[in-house]
């Protein structure tokens, strides 16, 4: 699970590192003080707040997906486990899914 | 450099973040209860947060009582302590701390810092509330139900949670399970608010890196909170299948009272996981926050800028990631892989190395400052104190060899106290301090103020350092009763005595402090709009209390970092954020 856990999270990694990068974290803010009308880019993404909202919202949901998968797997790998019947129904409902997009 | 805009003539550049469109409120009901204005919300959530870490201070009382003078009231009784113990935890750590510094600090906060109108989600904003509020009420619940709440520990850990030797097995764990399954989607909803305020509804020439440290706290938190509670939902959902539906998630066969369970092939150990890769990351939740807060305090109230802001930025910032791969030291003897415990106990003691970095940073802010001993001030320096105190005892329990013999006793009691319930409790504290004034326009008496520090301050020592010398004897925690062990002295009922006077007295000057606030609102003296004499925006608003939408016609400018303190050539000791340079000659 550990091992599942950090391969999720690395991506995440990634993504706030590469914003993070952006930031200018290296800068050295007590000595850039602006003039009347010198006014710094904040640096905010140009995208509005709606889809970057549900972009952190997809990351919160794949966070609860990843661990709900991860903890059936490790507990699928014991003895008495009782397969799930997979009715036909399952794979004509994933089809509409996908086709939905 | 490319990235600064100079309009003609000295003009500002058209604002480059859209105003938030705001709700406005067309009665008293949509003004004050089912507000979308993130202030109101604040301090929903604060009232709310502080009335249910009240209950869990009476049920320490009961506690401590008991411990003290075993068996002398009727009204606790093993189960009770149990439960007690419990709810006491839970609440203390999710329902109020975690609460009041994210939905009552980052409502109030984040849009007035980063200087906008609102959060860019007003509506989930209120939601967020309201679904917090409905788990603290179901958690409430619990304490009338048949059986009461839960007994389980405030780990929950199976199979004990949901066998039936644990008090509340009955409805007490499903009311539990269910209140903290709708406190994360609550706090998701409000999480998503801030993150995202905080990245797309800066000011005009806020950047990150002239943001507060208040704010770097919150959104590092928050984003903690957002990756790390799913973990605690899917453990939930997975405990609350278990005890409703009967399936064996979590719980492996087992006999009880002579009869097998109808469960099988379950983990326990999987649960442990799960809680605790929540579990660690939630010191965190709770702890930079309160890093960041007491930054500003220190630096405010030293008149001092912060020294090492962007060491203080990147330290932030480690300990958020480090916390993700540290969870593990809370199981050292759970029976897991012992050569985790090696890789947890390393990943464990780096994570000291940021945290020493702010803790230097710090008494190098307070160095040669011009230090106002402040009631706010005082709180952020015991959180300094304390918090080194608490973090010591810490690189004991994170190595295997020394966690093994103090596993559950008092000393682990003793440290996480005073490392993430007394610490973050003296920031909470200074934070209204220092904020109460903009909330309500009147500063809270001083006199009361130091009263209620000196007694929660010394009372916190005089509790928990004997408190690690108990556990050092070997006095375990959750026993009801120690009754006649030989390996604990008699001196140890005496020195639970002594706790429990203390805890009581510490108790008594919260009762001051709420008093405090509440006369204050009434009878408080005028505050002015900026009776500190800060830099950050929120000082800057054209009325205080803010009023809706916060800024009047335009957002403020910001045109430096939030640190400007004693400027040298300065009129005042202080430069708010929205000054400009003095203009230079061409």
């Amino acid at each position: 699970m550990s091992i599942t856990i950090l391969f999720f999270l690395a991506p995440i990694g990634v993504i706030v590192a590469w914003w993070l990068s952006q930031q200018r974290l290296m800068a050295k803010p007590w000595l850039e003080v602006g003039a009347i009308g010198e006014v710094r880019d904040t640096g905010a993404s140009s995208l509005p707040a709606a889809p970057i909202g549900l972009g952190v919202f997809l990351a919160v949901v794949s966070s609860l997906f990843a661990l709900f998968i991860s903890a059936y797997f490790m507990r699928m790998q014991v003895a008495d486990w009782v397969q799930l019947p997979a009715p036909k129904l399952l794979w004509f409902n994933t089809g509409v899914l996908i086709l939905s997009r | 450099m490319v990235d600064i805009t100079i309009g003609a003539a000295g003009a500002i550049q058209p604002a480059e973040v859209k105003d938030v469109e705001l709700y406005h409120p067309k009665s008293w009901v949509t003004k004050y209860v089912f507000s979308q204005d993130a202030k109101v919300i604040a301090v929903q959530y604060s009232i709310t947060a502080l009335s249910i870490g009240l209950v869990a201070l009476v049920l320490s009382w009961m506690m401590r009582l008991q411990l003290a003078f075993p068996s002398s009231f009727s009204l606790i009784g093993p189960a009770e302590y149990l439960q007690f113990i419990t709810m006491h935890g839970m609440i203390m750590v999710i329902y109020l701390l975690t609460a009041l510094f994210l939905g009552g600090f980052g409502n109030y906060l984040i849009p007035l810092m980063v200087g906008a109108r609102d959060m860019v989600f007003p509506y989930v904003n209120m939601l967020s509330y309201w679904v917090y509020l409905l788990a603290v009420l179901v958690l409430v619940a619990s304490f009338f139900m048949p059986g009461g709440p839960t007994g389980a520990g405030w780990t929950l850990y199976p199979p004990q949670a949901i066998l039936s030797g644990t008090p509340g097995q009955q409805w007490g764990i499903i009311l539990m399970l269910s209140s903290l399954i709708l406190f994360i989607i609550g706090f998701t909803m409000g999480g998503l608010n801030y993150v995202v305020t905080v990245l797309q509804a800066r000011t005009r020439g806020m950047t990150m890196m002239r943001l507060p440290l208040t704010v770097w706290g919150i959104l590092t938190a928050t984003v903690l909170a957002l990756l790390a509670f799913p973990a605690l939902f899917v453990g939930c959902v997975m405990l609350l299948f278990d005890r409703v539906l009967g399936t064996s998630f979590f719980i492996p066969a087992v006999v009880e009272l002579g009869q097998h369970l109808k469960y099988s092939g379950g983990s326990p150990l999987m649960f442990q996981h799960l809680f605790w890769f929540f579990g660690h990351p939630e010191v965190y939740i709770v702890a930079v926050p309160a890093f960041g807060i007491v930054s500003d305090l220190i630096s405010t109230h030293a008149r001092k800028n912060i020294f090492g802001y962007r060491m203080m930025v990147w330290a932030i910032v480690a300990i958020g990631a480090l916390s993700f791969v540290v969870w593990a030291h809370h199981m050292y003897v759970s029976g897991m892989n012992p050569y985790f415990g090696f890789f947890f106990a390393t990943t464990t003691l780096i994570i000291a190395i940021p945290t020493a970095i702010k803790v230097y940073n710090w008494v190098l802010t307070l160095w040669r400052g011009d230090i106002h001993l402040t009631v706010p001030m005082l709180f952020a320096l015991s959180f300094i104190v304390t918090f080194v105190n608490g973090g010591l005892t810490g690189l004991f329990l994170g190595n295997v060899v020394v966690d093994v013999p103090l596993s559950d006793t008092m000393f682990v009691v003793a440290h996480f106290h005073m490392v993430m319930g007394m610490a973050p409790i003296f920031v909470i504290f200074g934070g209204i301090y220092h904020w109460y004034p903009k909330v309500t326009g009147r500063m809270l008496d001083e006199m009361l103020g130091k009263f209620h520090f000196w007694v929660t301050f010394l009372g916190a020592y005089l509790i928990y350092f004997p408190m690690h010398y108990l556990g050092l004897l070997g006095v375990p925690r959750r026993y009801f009763e120690l009754g006649e062990t030989a390996f604990v002295p008699q001196s140890a009922t005496t020195l639970n005595i002594f706790i429990t006077i203390a805890a009581l007295t510490v108790g008594f000057a919260q009762m001051v402090f709420l008093f405090n606030l509440i006369w204050s609102l009434f009878k408080g003296k005028p505050a002015g709009s900026n009776p500190w004499r800060a830099t950050t925006l929120e000082w800057q608003t054209p009325e205080t209390p803010p009023g809706h939408g916060n800024w009047g016609k335009e957002l403020p400018v910001v045109y430096r970092w939030a640190y400007d303190y004693s400027v040298p050539g300065a009129e005042q000791d202080f430069v708010p954020q929205n000054q400009p340079a003095i203009a230079r000659a061409a």
